[in-house]
């Protein structure tokens, strides 16, 4: 295959492939959770950290994962400050990361465009921010899985899980903190502006066919698979963004889906 | 072990309005209790109090066993939401993963189910009627059969009290009706301690041994004749409005 010809393609497949693991089981949690904007307020952040980390040098992977983690135990502490208006709390730090980033980005020297942060740079790593990806997304997988039945007690009934002996508190940091690493690592290769519909589409259309809450996680996982890879190679063939391609996939899937599962409804 | 409740002195206000103010509240070791009041009178709250989720602003709430010991609610109460056919009808999950999940707190993090685990599992949503349907998705189940889940998920936790906030709320009169007879038969085989808060008094009269009122920040036990006051009081109520509809009467 062509496409395997060239090693930004392998490092490509490589990291789309790491991100569409971590990214759905992540996404399908805060779907659960009535949280998925989250992912959209954490992704704005996160531009504002790579490209902080952009103007003083440092890693923007790094930055962005700071960034993030601030981002999401602030917005933790907003929405328990204000119970009735928790929503509004992502409101409030998807406006401070993109207005930072916005500023930011006018000190921004390195050459890369702010398209590019916003449509990701998916097939243009460098080294050091490829081995980071790759630790990070590995540690988030293994801590999801040791964590996969607690989150699955948590985002069902918190007061029935607290009260049958899990530490929900533990759980909902360790949540926030695979949220955080996960769309950070994720916002600086699909982008900032599509990051939360690659946390998202997958798990719409894996819970529009699955049976099960483990089967909802196997298909949400192997749609974002297939977004990603299919996302790599229309842009490698037709020249388009990588993360626009993956998105419409997921959109089109998502439509194909309700279509399909709508007219065997009413086949019943 | 049997368990039981009480609060003593209790104070509990928001911003604008008590709920409950220097109000003492017993439930003794494998008693089934109900409680009722009008909508907004605290219910749901006086509920929260017995979870821990919110601490009395006075006095306190201990659970304690048959001696009087205190013991720590986890692990020991479980809990059915109110609403809980609404609130997790989009919850992907089958009933067997919902009963399953009663066990996470008790489980180290690398075990998995075992077949023992399934098997009691099964065993629990029999005992509820819902042992035909254990791969059947929440979504495909009415708010009766979900409600079922759910206390099968609480009785798999292995619980010595059940909290139930208005559990037949979202079920009509004659499955309300089997779903408390369901709780009475659990009461009695096991000893288990119910508490279950609801705004039917018929369903109090027969299956309670005690019945709370909460009302004007007080909790009132209310005796055999309160409540057939309430009762006919209640039951009073249409013929009086249909009197007052046709001034011709």
């Amino acid at each position: 295959m062509e496409i395997l010809h060239y090693e930004f393609m392998r490092r490509a497949l490589i990291v789309g492939v790491l991100v569409a693991l971590c990214v759905p089981v992540i996404g399908q949690v805060l779907v659960l959770k009535r949280l998925s904007m989250v992912s959209d307020a954490l992704s704005h952040v996160s531009l504002a950290g790579v490209i902080f980390g952009l103007v003083l040098g440092i890693n923007p992977v790094l930055m962005a994962i700071i960034a993030c983690l601030f981002a999401i135990f602030g917005l933790e502490f907003l929405r328990k400050v204000l119970p009735e208006y928790g929503e509004t709390a992502i409101a409030v730090v998807l406006s401070l990361g993109i207005g930072l980033a916005a500023i930011l980005s006018d000190f921004n020297r390195s050459g890369a465009s702010f398209a590019s942060f916003l449509f990701g740079s998916i097939v243009a790593i460098p080294d050091d921010e490829f081995y980071l990806i790759l630790l990070v997304s590995l540690a988030v997988l293994a801590v999801f899985l040791v964590f996969y039945r607690a989150l699955f007690s948590v985002s069902l009934d918190e007061t029935f899980a607290a009260l049958t002996g899990v530490n929900v508190r533990l759980v909902n940091t360790v949540f926030m903190t695979l949220t955080a690493l996960t769309i950070s690592i994720a916002a600086k290769t699909v982008g900032a502006l599509i990051v939360s519909s690659l946390a998202i589409l997958p798990v719409l259309c894996g819970m529009r066919i699955a049976k099960s809450y483990k089967q909802t996680t196997f298909f949400s996982i192997l749609f974002a698979l297939f977004f990603t890879v299919s996302g790599l190679a229309f842009s490698f063939y037709f020249g388009i963004k990588p993360g626009g391609g993956i998105v419409l996939l997921g959109v089109a899937t998502y439509l194909f889906l309700i279509a399909l599962t709508s007219r065997k409804g009413l086949a019943k | 072990m049997k368990i039981g409740v009480k609060g003593v002195h209790l104070r509990f206000c928001y911003q604008n309005r008590c709920i409950i103010e220097h109000t003492d509240f017993t439930v003794n070791p494998g008693e089934f209790c109900v409680i009722v009041g009008a909508n907004g009178s605290g219910k749901s709250t006086l509920m929260d109090l017995l979870c821990g989720l919110v601490i009395p602003q006075e006095g306190e709430i201990s659970w304690v066993d048959e001696e009087g010991q205190r013991i720590d609610p986890k692990g020991h109460v479980a809990y059915v939401r109110q609403n809980s056919a609404n609130k997790h009808k989009g919850f992907p999950a089958t009933a067997l993963e919902v009963v399953l999940s009663a066990l996470t707190g008790k489980k180290s993090w690398f075990s998995h189910y075992t077949i023992i685990d399934k098997d009691r599992a099964m065993a629990h949503l029999k005992a509820v009627g819902m042992e035909e349907l254990p791969h059947a998705q929440l979504a495909s189940l009415s708010g009766g059969q979900i409600q079922r889940v759910f206390l099968a998920q609480a009785l798999m936790s292995d619980p010595d009290a059940i909290l139930l906030d208005e559990p037949t709320s979202s079920l009509d009169a004659s499955f309300a009706h089997i779903f408390f007879r369901l709780l009475k038969s659990i009461n009695q085989e096991s000893n288990t301690t119910i508490i279950a808060i609801t705004h039917d008094m018929a369903l109090a009269r027969e299956f309670a041994d005690t019945v709370y009122c909460l009302e004007e920040t007080s909790i009132i036990e209310l005796d055999k004749n309160q409540i057939e006051d309430e009762l006919s009081h209640k039951h009073s109520h249409p013929q009086r409005e249909e009197d007052h509809g046709n001034p011709a009467l």
